[in-house]
């Protein structure tokens, strides 16, 4: 292959700002010089519930260096209702207002001339609390005698979620309901049953960049740089939080060191936009690490579920009822409710479907977006239960998957067809790969050996919106305008090779500007998986319309039909005739460095699911297939696992970068492997007990597998720009369930609650003697 | 972090003067703990005594076969230290289970031996606790303590202490030599560290302007030893279960063996009962596994530790066999 090729879909490019990551060289938001700005450090919460009666500011306002101290009742005088936003429910303000909802909530801002003052300053704050009863958990939340929320605030976000409106004394914000068939009747007449009580606790992100945000004021606009994967979403936000037009707000990034989900919708950027606005000062919000872990969660998820096979061994009924802790504020968990709710009866084709999927406020950190959007928890219930009805039949694990995988074509549960989702070939390359067919050492002492595979699939985020504005250069090199935030999956690497391949060019000569909401165009978000698809169709189409433009000049410098042009690496040819993109170019203007420009759109489309059955034709615009296969050794004595061996496969219909595409394979798996054996918050009542790096234990480096095989699996999407789609959060889907079936297949014992602690497997043996 | 007044002490008399003159100060030598506790307000001392620069950073053969060990002595440049890793085996791997690389380049031999607590309650000030402010409660009996004590607790503290280094020290009968205004005194190591009774924030017999200077340890002994921890990720991680044992077995019999528990007890953790139970028995599994029954017979569990005790059995045992067998090759 030409290294011009290797530049272009297919080609192994390594991402652009590799050695910049590595050595530091890239600013990131904290790192900018931010000039003479008030640093903010906040007052936090020292309860799960209660009724603000004052703030004392006195001392803290007295501070030597402090400019001021704003509560969320000045803010309140300020904005009113505008002070409560997010994404689903707009029931979060940005700063606690009449009463707190959980341990961390901030109080109060501090400004001052610097961070260490502001930080001194919040400890001379303290608050009046009238107590409330609190709603530690979803027990307590759905016995329904507390309630987080007065009523129910849907956003404008949403449309469907109008009908939520007022709705008081509950602490269900939302419920997503799936019936095809008759489930329950299928299942007490199935000939095999099995049942499960599964528990995936919450956990956090932890990506290395920690949040920051710079706020200000300029000729009436309020400007913020800040670290997003939304920043249209932020725009907005913005925009109805201080009544402005969207104009007069913008949103400026830079290349994220990792999000995974923790950098979006309403993090820093209400508190920082209100204060930047209200002091008319250049505000810097950040967090510490430990605050960062109070910020934003993967919801804990409880999953009562069975799955019913008839006497031949067809899967007849699926029944779950699904609760996402979403803790104190909604953030979007509503939408992670309904879009993994939808699939927890898992690939497989299922006559009968019953899906109960609620959303539930707690007095805990707000949960919010995390790599999987919800799945992992309900992939975490279907892949135990198949697993463990194939062994209650007497089948092979992997075969009986296999068997009742959907296919091409197929009807999932929820009504809608399976297009460029491989799920068999997924699951056979995994199984392939950890050596499935082949005997195992087992293991006849303190170490015991076993074999796990899993199946996920997720539905990427639907309807939404990509915009993209291509100008090239007169000199064959060009600028790419996209709202797509890199936080490290190497999106401003692939689209680069998306418009290159298009246009023929070397993608190394194309610049992906950087987010900025005065510059680039409308991008519904990052997030989701969405963007090589949505994202990398608009640049697609935008490389088009430059292809036709050059090759329009090209037939009329030639004065042969456009049909004759054709676009080489070299420029235009027709015949005898050629020309280089840089002479077309200036030719065309007569002048040196100026530019051409076009844009493009691309926008999915859905049929919203109906609300008395969850169905729909066409709920997603593409689906996610992946598969993980994992082969361990549980030491019985100490109950630890260790992964000799996890394979991990995306049907990513097309990859763009190889890669780049095992790469998001790979770290999606060690993701998983955290929320598989070691990833979990700790609360009690109310109180984070392990909000650190030291005590939250991600796993290290010596906890990897000995193997991990990222494997690309690509079953072309008709409509995907050169038939790809996204694979950032395949990987993570069948983590944990893999690990799970593997320990089962080792010792014998079947564990439904993550992670799988070493003395969960000691104390279940135990119990198995 | 609360304000204080900061001395730099450029020897060791300069030290102890200023922690006399000041009640409440605080050493401060490679900052890895007392600097996180400063920070989360758990540590406010008016004046901190930085011994940093102190020359207490050397490694000496002593005339009875043994070495002395300067306080100030880095935690990575202990382990590495040649003398150290031929004679102490256990002490070099008890020194690398613990921390992080980046804490261990800083962490020095007398922060380690007065490390407090990980017990997250300890940390944060919203919760009460006996040992941060004495006569508040305790927190952690009813909370999440499945990292907490099932030796030596009491019902007003149930804290682990945190040191791997300890544990082995503790095995390997060390000495610990500190100074004062007054003078200096030796302290077996097993007598440094207190329980916690009613007063678990005492947590050493040192006085407050006592300023650890070095440790001695006693000649090596020919027996194989080790140092074995168990934890949930292996690196960065406190442990759940360590023993530290070294064994001696002859012609059959247990000739002599030292056996020290961590992450089980509120200090590093002697385990004499069961080196009463071995010294002379048998060396089978069944006098292991009676040697960890009677040091674990007065085990007290709470909900989420339960699962310790066995831990802590079956490592005792585990160890104990390799080193018989290592033992048995030799």
């Amino acid at each position: 292959m030409r290294e011009i090729e290797q530049s272009w879909v297919g080609g192994s490019r390594p991402r652009f700002d590799t050695a910049g990551r590595v050595r530091g060289m890239i600013a990131h938001v904290g790192d900018q010089a931010v000039g003479a700005a008030a640093h903010v450090a906040v007052h936090r919460a020292t309860q799960p519930h209660a009724r603000i009666e004052a703030v004392h500011v006195d001392e803290a306002l007295a501070m030597p260096g402090v400019y001021g101290v704003v509560t969320g009742a000045d803010l309140y005088k300020q904005l009113g209702d505008r002070l409560l936003t997010g994404p689903a429910f707009a029931d979060q303000p940005a700063l606690a207002h009449e009463k707190v909802r959980y341990v961390g909530e901030p109080v109060a801002a501090v400004l001052a001339a610097d961070l260490a003052t502001a930080r001194a300053a919040t400890d001379a704050i303290w608050v009046d609390y009238e107590d409330l009863p609190p709603v530690y958990d979803l027990a307590d939340a759905l016995a329904g005698t507390a309630y987080v929320h007065d009523e129910l605030r849907p956003s404008s976000v949403f449309g469907d979620l109008k009908h939520l409106r007022g709705v008081r004394d509950t602490n269900v914000n939302y419920t997503y309901n799936l019936r095809t068939g008759d489930a329950e009747a299928a299942r007490d007449a199935g000939a095999h049953t099995v049942t499960g009580e599964f528990w995936a606790p919450p956990t956090h992100h932890v990506p290395i960049e920690l949040p920051c945000t710079i706020a200000w004021v300029d000729s009436g606009r309020l400007e913020m740089l800040t670290t997003t994967q939304t920043p249209s979403y932020v725009r907005q936000t913005i925009a109805d939080l201080l009544d402005l037009p969207l104009s007069r707000v913008r949103v400026t990034t830079r290349p994220l060191g990792g999000s995974f989900g923790a950098k979006m919708y309403d993090r820093l950027e209400p508190l920082a936009a209100a204060l930047a606005w209200t002091a008319g000062r250049r505000v810097r919000v950040t967090a510490t690490r430990e605050e960062a872990f109070l910020l934003t969660t993967r919801h804990g998820a409880a999953v009562s579920s069975s799955l019913t096979a008839d006497a031949e061994g067809n899967l007849v009924s699926s029944v779950a009822d699904v609760r996402y802790d979403t803790g104190a504020y909604a953030d979007v968990g509503p939408r992670i409710t309904a879009k993994s709710g939808m699939v927890a009866p898992g690939p497989y084709r299922i006559a009968n479907a019953r899906v109960l999927s609620r959303c539930v406020y707690t007095n805990k950190p707000s949960a919010g977006p995390f790599r999987g959007f919800g799945v992992p928890q309900v992939t975490w219930s279907h892949e135990s239960l198949i697993d463990e009805l194939a062994h209650e039949l007497g089948e092979d694990p992997y075969a009986f998957r296999r068997r009742h995988l959907l296919r091409e074509g197929d009807e999932a549960p929820m009504g809608t067809r399976m297009h460029s989702a491989d799920f068999v070939g997924c699951l056979d390359a995994v199984a392939n790969a950890i050596g499935w067919f082949d005997p195992l050492d087992r293991g006849t002492g303190r170490i015991r050996r076993g074999r796990g595979v899993a199946v996920g699939v997720k539905a990427v985020l639907t309807p939404t919106i990509a915009n993209a504005v291509l100008q090239l250069n007169q000199d064959n090199s060009a600028t790419l305008l996209i709202s797509t935030v890199d936080m490290g999956q190497g999106s401003d690497t692939i689209m680069a090779q998306i418009a290159a391949d298009v246009l023929r060019m070397d993608s190394r000569r194309i610049h992906v500007v950087r987010a900025d909401t005065d510059a680039t165009p409308y991008d519904t978000i990052t997030a989701g998986s969405r963007s090589t698809y949505h994202t990398g169709n608009a640049v697609r189409r935008v490389a088009e319309a430059m292809r036709d433009k050059l090759i329009g000049l090209a037939a009329e410098r030639f004065g042969v039909p456009a049909e004759e042009v054709s676009l080489t690496p070299d420029g235009p040819r027709a015949g005898s005739h050629e020309v280089t993109v840089a002479e077309l170019v200036h030719g065309h203007f007569g002048a040196r460095g100026a530019t051409l420009t076009t844009e493009a759109n691309y926008t999915s489309s859905w049929t919203p699911y109906d609300k008395e059955t969850g169905r729909s034709d066409k709920v997603t615009e593409h689906w996610f297939a992946g598969a993980v296969g994992a082969r361990i050794a549980v030491d019985t004595a100490t109950g630890r696992v260790r992964i000799e061996h996890l394979a991990v496969a995306g049907d990513v219909g097309r990859a763009i970068n190889p890669t780049l595409v095992e790469q998001q394979l790979s770290g999606a798996a060690i993701m998983g492997i955290g929320h598989a054996l070691f990833d979990q918050l700790v609360l009690d009542q109310g109180q984070l007990i392990n909000g650190t790096l030291l005590d939250y234990q991600l796993p290290s480096i010596r906890d990897l597998p000995d193997q991990l095989t990222p494997i690309v699996v690509e079953s072309p999407h008709d409509d995907g720009p050169f038939g790809a789609k996204g694979v950032g959060e395949t990987g993570i889907l069948g983590v944990a369930p893999a690990i799970a079936n593997a320990v089962r297949d080792a010792v014998g014992v079947r564990l439904t609650r993550l992670p799988l602690t070493p003395e969960s497997i000691t104390m279940a043996l135990e119990e198995n003697q | 972090m609360k304000d204080f007044a900061y001395v730099a002490a450029p020897d060791v008399a300069t030290a102890v003067r200023a922690a006399a003159d000041a009640p409440g100060a605080r050493f401060l030598a490679g900052g890895t703990n007392l600097v996180d506790l400063m920070r989360q307000h758990v540590e406010r001392p008016d004046t901190v005594v930085d011994i940093s620069r102190l020359p207490l950073t050397s490694v000496e053969e002593t005339k009875s076969g043994g070495l002395r060990i300067g306080a100030l002595m880095r935690n990575s440049d202990l382990a590495a230290h040649p003398l150290v890793r031929t004679r102490y085996p256990m002490l070099t791997q008890a020194l690398l289970a613990g921390a992080s690389a980046q804490l261990r380049n800083m962490a020095t031999v007398g922060g380690n031996l007065l490390q407090r607590t990980r017990c997250p309650y300890f940390y944060d000030r919203a919760t009460p606790c006996h040992k941060r402010e004495p006569g508040t409660g305790c927190a952690a009996v009813g909370g999440f303590n499945r990292s907490h004590a099932i030796l030596g607790t009491s019902a007003s503290c149930v804290a682990t202490h945190p040191s791997d280094m300890c544990v082995a020290l503790a095995a390997l009968d060390a000495v610990v030599e500190v100074e004062d205004v007054r003078g200096t005194r030796r302290i077996p190591l097993a007598d440094l560290h207190r329980l916690p009774g009613d007063t678990p924030h005492l947590e050493t017999t040192l006085a407050p302007d006592e300023l650890i200077t070095s440790v001695e340890l006693p000649a090596p002994a020919a027996a194989p030893s080790r140092y074995r921890k168990v934890r949930d990720r292996a690196s960065f991680a406190f442990a759940l279960v360590s023993v530290a044992a070294a064994l001696e077995v002859t012609d059959g019999t247990v000739a002599a063996v030292r056996l020290a528990l961590g992450g089980v007890a509120p200090k590093p953790w002697r385990a004499v009962e069961a080196e009463r139970v071995l010294t002379g028995a048998p060396a089978t599994e069944e006098s292991f596994r009676a040697a960890a029954d009677a040091e674990l017979a007065p085990a007290v569990t709470l909900d989420g530790n339960e699962f310790k005790v066995e831990l802590a059995r079956r490592t005792i045992v585990a160890t104990l066999r390799d080193l018989a067998r290592e033992g048995s090759r030799a």
